[in-house]
């Protein structure tokens, strides 16, 4: 008995060690480091809660966050809703179902570096294909990414395209739980697929839904690399989000306090959606995992 | 992409679906000129170690947590459980800071040992052994075995799709990961494939081929991988998901 405690503890300490010192350490000094003013040349100064003062009163915090909001509007309901009615037909009986489903879950494992600099290829304005599609149809735009109005629009669109199939994998588990009974059941019935997927699936995915939209939620907020390299926050830091603005104000111009100030302060908005997520996936059982 | 990696700028521009020969220096262009090959071997050493690192490492603490009954056992199953929600942007800038002081900036170690503790993966491969039935474990047991033996020649074979599962996700994941090593990799040899390229790109921003090229090589030995353990990814991508 005293043997499998020993083993015990030290079995977990490889991983506590480095689980303290890589994640809770940091999250500790995170904290303190918000109450200080730092440039990392000279000594640190304390100054109360000026830091998070000065976030309230910064307008380009509020604007980053908004510009965050933004991307996690135009992105979520596409990527759940999509998500779900690719995998439903996925899951029907059709042909090259599997080249269908590897077709859609390829983009996912590409890099993100790959993914947006082919997307700013596309939107290119004179000769990117995108631009040319529009064209022909009649419509002259060229702007996707240099208008402040398409700019935000045209990098969720190329997230979408990124990102989807990692939730047509995770609807099709789902469905592969529900019992083919139930179908032949309403079929009976005389129930249509519109009926049976409307009034059969949903329902039944619910737990599914709540996983998808937290986890969805959660990868959308932390957007920040697509950014980056497509537009870099412009036109005129029409795109610029949070997490930029977090990295530029820490690592360009070392105003470490306020950095993490803004930091902390989204680790708040991530622990609220992680609660709902808990509260989600507790609360909605009956399903089995 | 690959068909425009192959076209000369002119080609690109004046919209020619095919290229007229096929056309290699962008990729000369690339190689020449870029840090392809450095990142590309940066690249893989990183995901190669982190993810045989987070294997063995995860491994453990699931052990501990998901068969071993010792006090102190549910408290640091918590204690786990809570470190998934930290996320890495409310902590890089101190995290940034300890690796300066640790002087690991700019280092293989600085990327990898920050990816080998993952408290998701734990809390999975905890899971999977918390339902694996007694008796196999008994049987060793009075035959003498201790713990190693266990873990390794008992558990090890049986939870081995949620091992394959994790390190597929954690190379993936590391191989494409930008926000880290654009953090603590600031010298240009020491790029990753992703931080290494968009960066490239960033300075030469109209050649378009040379673009294409380095995506298309970048891109590559994903593809393969791809092809070869789609099935695990995919069942992989999907135990983490919904195993919380």
């Amino acid at each position: 008995m005293k043997k499998r405690t020993l083993s015990g503890y030290l079995f977990y300490i490889p991983f506590g060690f480095l689980y303290i010192l890589f994640l809770v350490y940091p999250l500790i000094q995170g904290f303190r480091m918000s109450f200080y003013e730092w440039d990392l040349f000279s000594e640190p100064t304390f100054i109360g809660l000026a830091n998070f003062t000065k976030m309230f009163n910064d307008p380009t915090f509020w604007e980053t966050l908004w510009h965050t909001l933004y991307f996690v509007i135009l992105t979520v309901p596409f990527l759940v809703i999509f998500g779900f009615l690719i995998a439903v037909l996925l899951n029907s009986k059709i042909y090259f179902q599997k080249l269908f489903r590897v077709l859609f879950f390829f983009p996912y494992i590409l890099s993100i570096t790959i993914v947006c600099s082919t997307w700013v290829f596309m939107y290119q304005p004179k000769f990117g294909i995108i631009s040319k599609i529009f064209q022909t149809i009649g419509i002259n735009y060229s702007g996707w990414l240099t208008n402040p109005t398409t700019a935000m629009p045209a990098i969720a669109l190329t997230t979408i395209w990124w990102t989807l199939g990692f939730n047509v994998i995770l609807y099709l588990a789902g469905l592969q739980e529900i019992s083919p009974s139930i179908y032949e059941a309403a079929t009976i019935d005389g129930a249509n697929s519109f009926q049976k997927t409307f009034f059969i699936t949903v329902p039944l995915l619910k737990r599914t839904h709540a996983l998808v939209l937290v986890l969805q939620t959660i990868s959308s907020l932390q957007i920040f690399g697509q950014v980056y390299i497509m537009t870099g926050g412009g036109p005129n830091g029409k795109t610029r989000v949070l997490i930029q603005y977090i990295y530029d104000q820490g690592f360009r111009y070392f105003r470490m306090g306020y950095a993490q100030a803004m930091a902390l302060f989204f680790f708040v908005i991530m622990f609220i959606v992680g609660i709902v997520q808990f509260r989600l996936t507790l609360g909605t059982g009956g399903e089995k995992s | 992409m690959v068909i425009s990696s192959f076209k000369t700028d002119l080609e690109i521009i004046t919209q020619k679906i095919f290229p007229s020969k096929l056309y290699l220096n962008n990729y000369k262009y690339i190689f020449k000129q870029s840090g392809v090959l450095r990142w590309f071997f940066n690249s893989t050493l990183i995901s190669l170690i982190s993810t045989f690192g987070v294997v063995i490492i995860t491994l453990f603490a699931s052990y501990s947590l998901g068969r071993l009954n010792f006090p102190g056992n549910k408290f640091l199953f918590y204690f786990t459980l809570a470190g998934i929600m930290i996320p890495l942007q409310a902590i890089m800038i101190p995290r940034y800071l300890l690796l300066r002081d640790l002087n690991l900036l700019n280092s293989y170690w600085g990327l990898i040992i920050p990816y080998m503790v993952n408290p998701m993966f734990v809390l999975i491969v905890s899971q999977f052994f918390k339902g694996i039935p007694n008796e196999f474990e008994e049987a060793a047991r009075i035959d003498g075995a201790g713990e190693l033996y266990i873990l390794f020649r008992i558990m090890v074979p049986l939870a081995k799709p949620s091992l394959v599962a994790i390190s597929v996700f954690s190379f993936v994941s590391t191989w494409n990961d930008f926000l880290w090593p654009l953090i603590v990799m600031t010298d240009q040899k020491m790029y990753t494939l992703p931080v290494g390229l968009a960066t490239f790109y960033g300075s030469y921003s109209m050649k378009y081929g040379v673009t294409m090229a380095g995506n298309v090589i970048a891109a590559l030995p994903i593809f393969i991988f791809f092809m070869i353990f789609q099935e695990q990814l995919i069942q992989g991508l999907t135990v983490g998901g919904l195993k919380e």
